[in-house]
């Protein structure tokens, strides 16, 4: 496998670990034929995003000699060759990442200003597969705005949050000390398609990653959801990148909130992956997912 | 000994080293760059001070801020040495607070009467007069590195804005700092073995930032990052940073640093290796 990132991509690359660091501790990486999928998951298997970088981010993709490959790291490794975000933009000239199954390496090279080469031999293990089945185009809500307007709201919620529950304009925040209501008018998104009254409850430290970095990017940020239990997929797009964060909600018999932990938050409804507990949403999904390999 | 109302000439008389600075800042600063262990040995001379600062027998730090620098140096012996607490010393310097408003400054006359005696220092800033006796004790020899020039194997002079990144990059969880310098491929190399993996950070003899480039043999050496960490203290407040290694392996690093004044001073630190290792 060999990709060649180059100018201001390399800083995107960056940004959306930096986003998948949020979720959980490792990084998936599959080189697939529609491009290089990065996934990762929380520790309780209630959230789950994906990045895929179709073939044209790259000035350069080509897929490991006649297999399928999947491997996972540490994110905390792949973090570290990307460290300091801001000066990436103005020392980094392209990013080339290489595996090596002979020594279970992938070896990201940096080509910085000034004839200084940066290298990084990360070590990975091998990994089963790891896709969320969910449905987007099925989901019975949609709104899609953009990111500063999410980011301006979400700002009013304390940092150390476990949740926010969306009602179709409604967004509100349950805890035994308060409870933060913020309405945003359906004309302050710029589609807002919603057939039922309904609230959703999820986790927002898991949402944070991604809005930062939609706001870097620019990239408007679509929220697909249904009714309580149902993952919410929140989606951004362009024509060479794909990014989907699909988190599992609190179905009708939860209704407590637990602070503490992530385990025991989602209870019924926590399980999105294959294999894994049933999980309680409605009707059979169809299997639409475009982080998963045709 | 309570401040006196004697004239400045007589109290002179009784010292063995009086050296002054419009900005005490011209010491503090770089006596920050070295300031990893609490005691620092002075060694005054004709040509100035030099602050050393040794770790377990592997690592010293010196600090040269040469006659020119002070407004007045004088000095009535070939050589005089004591050994003082340093971040005393350096809390001393900056009992004004240290601020940087434009235009003031503190003032700095410090005063050596000989073995035995403290040091003493007389702080002014806006009119405020501060006087801090600190106490010596014998200074310890120096550790002789015999690191000399003709043992030089390879040298480079890099600008230290390109180090200044790798540094501050550095996987810490890497035990060792592996330093390459070679005539050939990858020319100057700067390698960690930390838990994911190992990193290389590459300076080409073409580098823009590489000012120097004399290699004559292949060579690795390993030194102990913990050993190198304090290195980064003088590294931030340089220009230019000299790499030097012996046919032993020894570890040179020297420090231009620019004084608020735009003089220069010099730091450099010598470390030992770690360990023979063949090259790979």
């Amino acid at each position: 496998m060999q990709c060649v990132v180059t100018g201001g991509n390399v800083k995107v690359l960056a940004k959306a670990i930096h986003s998948l660091s949020r979720i959980g501790d490792e990084l998936y990486v599959e080189p697939q034929q529609d491009g290089l999928a990065l996934r990762s998951v929380n520790s309780s298997r209630s959230a789950y995003a994906c990045f895929l970088f179709a073939p044209l981010f790259f000035s350069r993709y080509s897929l490991p000699n006649g297999h399928d490959f999947r491997c996972k790291m540490a994110i905390k490794s792949v973090q570290s060759v990307f460290r300091s975000l801001a000066t990436l933009e103005k020392t980094v000239e392209k990013c080339h990442i290489e595996l090596d199954e002979q020594k279970n390496r992938l070896t990201f090279t940096l080509h910085c200003k000034h004839g200084l080469l940066k290298t990084h031999n990360l070590s990975y293990q091998d990994s089963e597969s790891l896709q969320a089945v969910f449905d987007k185009e099925g989901c019975g809500n949609v709104f899609r705005a953009q990111p500063r307007l999410l980011v301006d709201t979400v700002v009013h919620f304390p940092p150390s949050l476990e949740e926010v529950s969306t009602v179709c304009f409604l967004l509100s925040e349950r805890s035994k000390a308060m409870v933060t209501e913020l309405c945003l008018a359906s004309d302050e998104f710029d589609h807002f398609a919603v057939h039922a009254h309904n609230s959703v409850t999820f986790c927002l430290k898991e949402l944070r990653g991604l809005l930062v970095f939609a706001e870097s990017t620019g990239l408007p940020i679509s929220m697909y959801f249904d009714e309580p239990g149902s993952p919410v997929v929140l989606s951004v797009t362009d024509s060479v990148l794909e990014g989907n964060f699909v988190l599992a909600t609190l179905s009708h018999d939860d209704h407590s909130f637990q602070k503490n932990n992530t385990k025991g938050f989602f209870k019924a409804s926590g399980n999105l992956l294959p294999g894994s507990r049933k999980p309680n949403w409605g009707p059979d999904p169809k299997v639409e997912n475009p982080c998963s390999s045709t | 000994m309570p401040l006196s109302t004697q004239s400045q000439d007589d109290n002179d008389e009784q010292y063995i080293l009086v050296a002054s600075l419009d900005n005490a800042r011209n010491l503090s600063n770089i006596l920050k760059a070295i300031a990893f262990k609490d005691h620092a040995i002075f060694t005054a001379t004709p040509n100035g001070l030099k602050v050393t600062v040794e770790d377990s027998k592997c690592l010293q730090a010196n600090a040269f801020i040469q006659v020119e620098i002070f407004q007045e140096f004088t000095i009535k012996e070939d050589l005089v040495g004591f050994q003082v607490n340093l971040t005393v010393l350096l809390d001393c310097l900056n009992i004004f607070g240290g601020s940087t408003a434009p235009g003031l400054s503190t003032a700095l006359r410090m005063c050596y009467r000989g073995y035995g005696y403290p040091l003493t220092l007389f702080l002014e800033e806006g009119g405020v007069v501060t006087v801090c006796k600190i106490n010596t004790q014998e200074p310890e020899e120096p550790i002789d590195f015999d690191f000399c020039s003709s043992n030089v194997i390879n040298k480079v002079i890099l600008q230290s804005e390109s180090l200044k990144e790798a540094f501050s990059e550095l996987d810490m969880t890497s035990e060792v700092l592996q330093i390459t310098m070679s005539p050939s491929q990858p020319y100057f190399r700067l390698s960690t073995f930390g838990n994911s993996g190992n990193a290389h950070y590459d300076y080409s003899k073409d580098s823009d930032m590489m000012e120097l480039f004399k290699c004559t043999t292949t060579q690795t050496n390993r030194y102990k990052m913990l050993l190198l960490k304090p290195t980064t203290k003088a590294l931030a407040l340089s220009c230019k940073v000299s790499v030097r290694t012996d046919s032993r392996g020894f570890l040179s690093l020297q420090y231009m640093v620019r004084n608020d004044d735009g003089q220069i001073c010099f730091v450099e630190y010598y470390c030992c290796p770690d360990e023979e290792v063949e090259e790979e």
